[in-house]
């Protein structure tokens, strides 16, 4: 392996002049957990690494109505943050599900997206957040829903020169009425990657689902809504029967392929009992 | 902007090194190719076997994800770095010791560093928070019931332990 050349900015300002400047052969280094071993294997090759883990971009603050979360943020980092804790529970139980504590110590919010593997368990939890991603560049500064920035397996809106700086994760009005949950099925308990996922965001007043956001991880190209399912409950008062109905019909959403990790079938069957055990939940909270 | 030719400060077991070695060599090779400090290993060089495990700033990580560029201007800890400094061995290791939590050896200094940083956090040690904590080390020998006894022996016995951990305390 060529040995890339290695630059540690100071300012993001100086981290973007460098991206642009080196062209598609470089890539930004977050925690490295990801990036160091496709480098290992040979399937990522890049010449220039900037590493952006001196730039400022590891805070966390609530700014009212939303919470803005620093891309280089590291899964520990979220599980000791109270506010999200608190108030994004699904958020905090997708980073207590990324790795061993090592690998928690070191993998950011921001790479876990950005890799944009359809297993990743932060981006699951964002999207059933609706969190916004805040790109910046030479240029200025964009920022997409982080269902438009997750492209296909790998791939993302990104464009060459562009750091995801930081999420947007907008709070609900009344959070105390919001049941929040992350899920997921893997081989063992520990260190594994994901068979299936579902992160939900369901808000209930009055006994009528006012709100109701799933996330579906690993069974398609990226992280899926199944919209259908949503559909099915917004407006009703969750019953045993619509709960059983609305995991079905996410599982009918689902795109699940076979690998050597399950078979799709496998996955389609996972996806409906995890609905289903997110709205249950609801429906007792 | 060239990528500048730095010269990487790094403090290894509370020694200052500047070094000339590549920023982009993986910590573990730098800690036991430029150091001679062999106690983390290589397992799976993928970070998932937890055999090159050694605190960053007090917190585990592992050395072979990490480049040695990523580990400048901070505070690492080996296996070597445990102890008295006078050959006698930090409570952690004792209790590997009296439990018979040791078979090959491979994935000792690493489940010693993940244990170590869990005495040194204020969490009480139940079974699942140890169990939890060492979930990413891989023994191939034993088991872990004895490793998860040991380091529940080092919790009870906390004063003493937290006497002798003062280099997990350092700050950068």
């Amino acid at each position: 392996m060529n040995e890339p050349r290695y630059y540690r900015p100071k300012k993001i300002t100086e981290a973007l002049t460098i991206l642009s400047g080196e062209g598609a052969g470089a890539r930004p280094l977050g925690g490295g957990t990801d990036l160091l071993v496709r480098m290992r294997v040979g399937h990522m090759k890049p010449s220039v690494l900037v590493d952006i883990g001196r730039i400022g971009l590891d805070t966390i603050h609530p700014t009212g109505d939303a919470v803005v979360i620093g891309a280089m943020c590291t899964m520990t980092q979220l599980l000791g943050d109270a506010v999200v804790v608190r108030q994004l529970p699904a958020l905090a139980q997708a980073a207590s599900k990324v790795g061993a504590a090592q690998i928690q110590n070191m993998a950011t919010v921001g790479g876990n997206v950005c890799n944009a593997s359809p297993a990743a368990d932060t981006a699951c939890a964002l999207v059933a957040l609706e969190a916004r991603v805040m790109l910046r560049s030479v240029g200025g500064v964009r920022s997409l829903p982080i269902g438009e920035f997750l492209r296909g397996p790998g791939t993302t809106a990104l464009a060459p020169g562009e750091l995801l700086e930081a999420f947007s994760i907008p709070l609900l009005p009344d959070d105390t009425a919001a049941h929040q949950s992350f899920n997921k099925v893997g081989g063992r308990n520990a260190l594994v990657c994901s068979l299936t996922a579902v992160a939900g965001v369901t808000q209930i007043t009055d006994g009528v689902v006012q709100q109701c956001r799933l996330a579906l991880a690993a069974v398609g190209p990226t992280c899926l809504r199944p919209s259908r399912a949503e559909a099915l409950v917004h407006g009703e008062p969750l019953t045993e029967e619509l709960c059983r109905t609305a995991a079905a019909a996410a599982a009918a959403q689902a795109q699940p392929i076979d690998d050597h990790r399950a078979t799709g079938e496998y996955r389609r069957r996972l996806v409906a009992a995890l609905v289903r055990e997110h709205l249950l939940e609801c429906m007792k909270s | 902007m060239s990528a500048p030719a730095i010269k990487i400060r790094i403090t290894v077991n509370g020694t200052v090194h500047v070094t000339d070695a590549s920023p982009t060599m993986r910590l573990l090779d730098f800690l036991r190719n430029e150091l001679g400090l062999t106690g983390a290993k290589e397992g799976c060089g993928g970070g998932e076997c937890g055999a090159c495990t050694v605190l960053v700033d007090g917190a585990p990580i592992c050395s072979c994800l990490m480049v040695l560029g990523s580990a400048a201007e901070r505070q690492v800890t080996t296996v070597e770095g445990l102890g008295d400094g006078a050959g006698g061995l930090d409570p952690v290791q004792q209790a590997f010791v009296e439990e018979g939590a040791v078979q090959c050896g491979y994935c000792t200094p690493g489940l010693v560093m993940s244990a170590r940083a869990l005495v040194d956090s204020d969490k009480e040690l139940t079974d699942e928070v140890v169990r939890t904590a060492l979930a990413g080390n891989i023994c191939r020998c034993t088991g872990y019931k004895k490793v998860v006894d040991a380091v529940r022996k080092v919790g009870a016995a906390a004063p003493d332990a937290q006497a002798t951990s003062d280099h997990s305390k350092e700050q950068p």
